[in-house]
């Protein structure tokens, strides 16, 4: 029995990797993960910087979606004694103490995707800068490509709806707003209705929404899951190209498809890959050189349509899309 | 018969001997991997952090589990209770009422559990699924658009407390007297564990330091107002030991102290661990066991509440998914610590080392840098580890 304990301990120390590196280590902790195709090419643009520089990185998320675990993430990373670290921010309070605490050890941080919605004002989450979407000029975006498209067939956009899947995200909260601010002067109704995830329910409460407010003929997406959902109710409902005008927000081979088809006019990207690959690239300059921007940078929102989808879908199938 | 079978013998007796066990080699493995960054303040003190509110539920669904229930609801109602405490709290109801608020929320739905179950003689496992989804609904509801409740967006000042110095001075006295009376009782008892007589003296050697603090600082002026910021007694800083420890270890600790009593010591705690054993034999003896898993459904719910609560205190936050997955990572905790899925035998000094256990394995993933999409896995392999070694070592007896 003793033996056995032995070999296994043995085994998982050979296992454990070697110590005392000196390669810069940097860790990303955010709201969302491998577990959602949108942060897979964060991921890789992440990781193909961090070979580009030769320094270790490490993603610490939920699978899916947690704010709670932010904070938790961060003291393992301060723990870790990382050089810097990468965070979104759809809650600045909940990783406030973390922050400052990784701030006080001179650990450089970088906001990325999400950006802190304080940014600028007194209680900004000490930071560096911000390198992502803007969120509010996406959701315009969409909503002023949806006018544009509906003048262009000669119909009258009579009422929107917004689906939200990730409650509690002020990401999300600032595509709606601007979204709103385009539609609502119009005199156009913005509804927002609470989806999830999951492709085949959302679809289901799609067509609910639908059934009970038949003269909406507009619809804005938040992610490649929600949009499949959105297709797959307009698939089994036979809607056709034109019926409800289409705008989504992040890409998926799938959208594409549809944006080729003519179902969806637009994808608003961010650009995930450039949001890895620049957090590495300055978390790096910032240790090695001292270097840092003095304003944020804009990712997005980037427009994909039917002018340029085709190059996308090349890239796309590289992961750099 | 040898020393080293008696040690045995009296571990194999010990539930939470296996979950030790489990949390010394993984403890040992990560120590070694990393000697410069697992021993460290920052390291120890991000584990307890952030296993002190999932380490509050699992006492709980151990009570539960012990007598033979499950809840899949806790992470519900943690959700829907701390949403209650905090937009009561941000709608200008004193603090100390709104976290009633919140109390009152997690015993209501537990509650309602609990009712739900003797009811309609439908198993937990199939209740508690329900109410999982219907509580989650009060917070996606309550909370629509996508929002998050912050208390900053309500209040720049963090909400303070103020209390006269002689009730906390009182309330001191009060608890050390209370586990002093306790020790005095525990040696009577035949079957005392290990592991309680050095918890309790643990509790006494804190709870007179406590006492001994408050009498140097509040006897010059007895009658004087002391200020209390509410998060930071719940879930602040501690700045007594160098690190990021927070407050939130000590109720965690606290109320684990609380309920290992109450489970080894009182009428309750035998009818808890008989109702789960066998039903029928522990009707027979005159215990209501239907009192005793409602009973046990109230608490789960209040610990649940008081979690949240706790939580909140360190986030300032209520988000619409708070709590989500929550039930199932407690579980597992409670199950590592070795408290049976079947009922009827288990530990709460267990299920504490088995929530330490997955809040280290998480920390340890990261100082040995474990590649990204590996990470959850890793985690899963190791906590499959721990429960063999678990087993392993139950089995000696």
């Amino acid at each position: 029995m003793q033996r056995r304990f032995l070999l296994g301990f043995l085994l998982l120390l050979f296992l454990s990797p070697a110590t005392a590196q000196e390669r810069y280590k940097f860790a990303f902790v955010t709201h969302g993960g491998p577990g959602n195709p949108f942060w897979n090419v964060v991921i890789k643009g992440m990781e193909d910087a961090a070979k580009r520089y030769d320094v270790d990185v490490q993603w610490l998320s939920n699978t899916t979606f947690s704010i709670e675990d932010m904070p938790n993430f961060l003291d393992d990373a301060v723990a870790n004694k990382v050089n810097g670290i990468g965070i979104t921010c759809p809650d600045p309070e909940a990783i406030r103490e973390s922050v400052e605490q990784a701030r006080e050890r001179g650990i450089p941080i970088i906001v990325l995707n999400t950006a802190d919605p304080n940014a600028g004002g007194p209680d900004a989450l000490p930071t560096e800068f911000y390198v992502g979407a803007s969120e509010f000029l996406g959701g315009q975006s969409n909503a002023k490509a949806i006018l544009a498209e509906a003048q262009k067939r000669g119909t009258k956009i009579q009422r929107a709806v917004y689906p939200i899947q990730e409650l509690g995200h002020s990401g999300l909260e600032a595509r709606f707003a601007g979204f709103k601010s385009i539609l609502e002067p119009a005199g156009i109704t913005v509804d927002g209705l609470t989806i999830s995830n999951n492709v085949e329910q959302s679809a289901g409460l799609l067509k609910d929404y639908f059934l009970g407010h038949p003269q909406t003929n507009a619809i804005a997406t938040l992610g490649p899951l929600p949009a499949d959902a959105y297709y797959l109710f307009s698939e089994e409902e036979g809607k056709q190209p034109g019926d409800i005008f289409h705008a989504t927000h992040d890409t998926s081979p799938v959208i594409f498809e549809h944006i080729k088809t003519g179902y969806t006019i637009q994808a608003v990207d961010q650009q995930p890959y450039l949001q890895g690959y620049l957090t590495v690239s300055f978390l790096y300059l910032n240790n090695a050189y001292g270097l840092t921007l003095s304003q944020d940078i804009l990712t997005g929102p980037f427009s994909i349509n039917a002018s340029n989808v085709d190059r996308i879908v090349e890239l796309m199938a590289k992961g750099y899309r | 018969m040898k020393t080293t079978d008696a040690i045995r013998n009296r571990l194999a007796r010990s539930p939470e001997a296996g979950a030790a066990a489990g949390f010394s080699s993984i403890f040992l493995i990560f120590a070694l991997a990393t000697p410069n960054t697992f021993l460290t303040n920052s390291a120890i003190s991000s584990i307890l952090n952030s296993q002190a509110v999932p380490g509050i539920v699992a006492i709980g669904i151990t009570l539960l589990m012990i007598s033979g229930e499950f809840d899949l609801s806790v992470g519900s109602i943690l959700g829907a209770s701390s949403l209650a405490f905090l937009y009561a709290a941000v709608n200008g109801i004193h603090i100390l009422i709104a976290a009633s608020f919140g109390l009152l929320a997690g015993c209501l739905l537990g509650l309602f559990n609990g009712l739900l179950l003797i009811w309609t003689g439908i198993p937990s496992f199939i209740v508690t699924l329900g109410t999982m989804l219907v509580y989650r609904a009060i917070s996606l509801t309550a909370i629509s658009g996508g929002r998050i409740i912050r208390y900053a967006d309500y209040s720049r000042e963090p909400p303070i407390l103020e209390i006269p110095g002689i009730t906390i001075l009182v309330a001191v006295l009060a608890l050390f007297v209370i586990l002093l009376w306790t020790a005095k009782d525990i040696r009577k008892t035949p079957d005392r564990s290990l592991s309680t007589q050095i918890l309790l003296a643990f509790a006494l050697l804190f709870s007179a330091y406590l006492t001994l603090e408050a009498i140097i600082a509040i006897i010059p002026q007895p009658f004087a107002f002391v200020t209390i910021d509410f998060f930071s007694m719940l879930n602040g800083r501690l700045d007594i030991v160098p690190g990021n420890y927070r407050a939130s270890i000590l109720w965690w600790t606290g109320l684990t102290t609380v309920f290992v009593l109450i489970l080894t010591q009182t009428r309750f705690g035998n009818a808890i661990f008989a109702t789960g054993g066998n039903a029928q034999a522990a009707r027979l003896q005159g215990i209501n066991i239907n009192r005793v898993r409602v009973t046990n459904f109230v608490i789960s719910g209040f610990l649940a509440a008081v979690a949240g609560i706790i939580q909140v205190a360190r986030l300032k936050s209520v988000d619409p998914l708070r709590g989500t997955g929550m039930e199932l990572e407690v579980i597992a905790a409670v199950v590592i610590g070795g408290t049976l899925l079947t009922g009827g035998y288990g530990s709460l000094i267990g299920s504490a080392i088995g929530t330490a256990l997955t809040g280290m394995l998480r920390t340890g993933m990261v100082l040995i840098q474990v590649p990204t999409n590996a990470f959850r896995g890793a985690i899963g392999a190791i906590m499959i580890v721990a429960v063999i070694i678990n087993n392993l070592v139950r089995k000696e007896r």
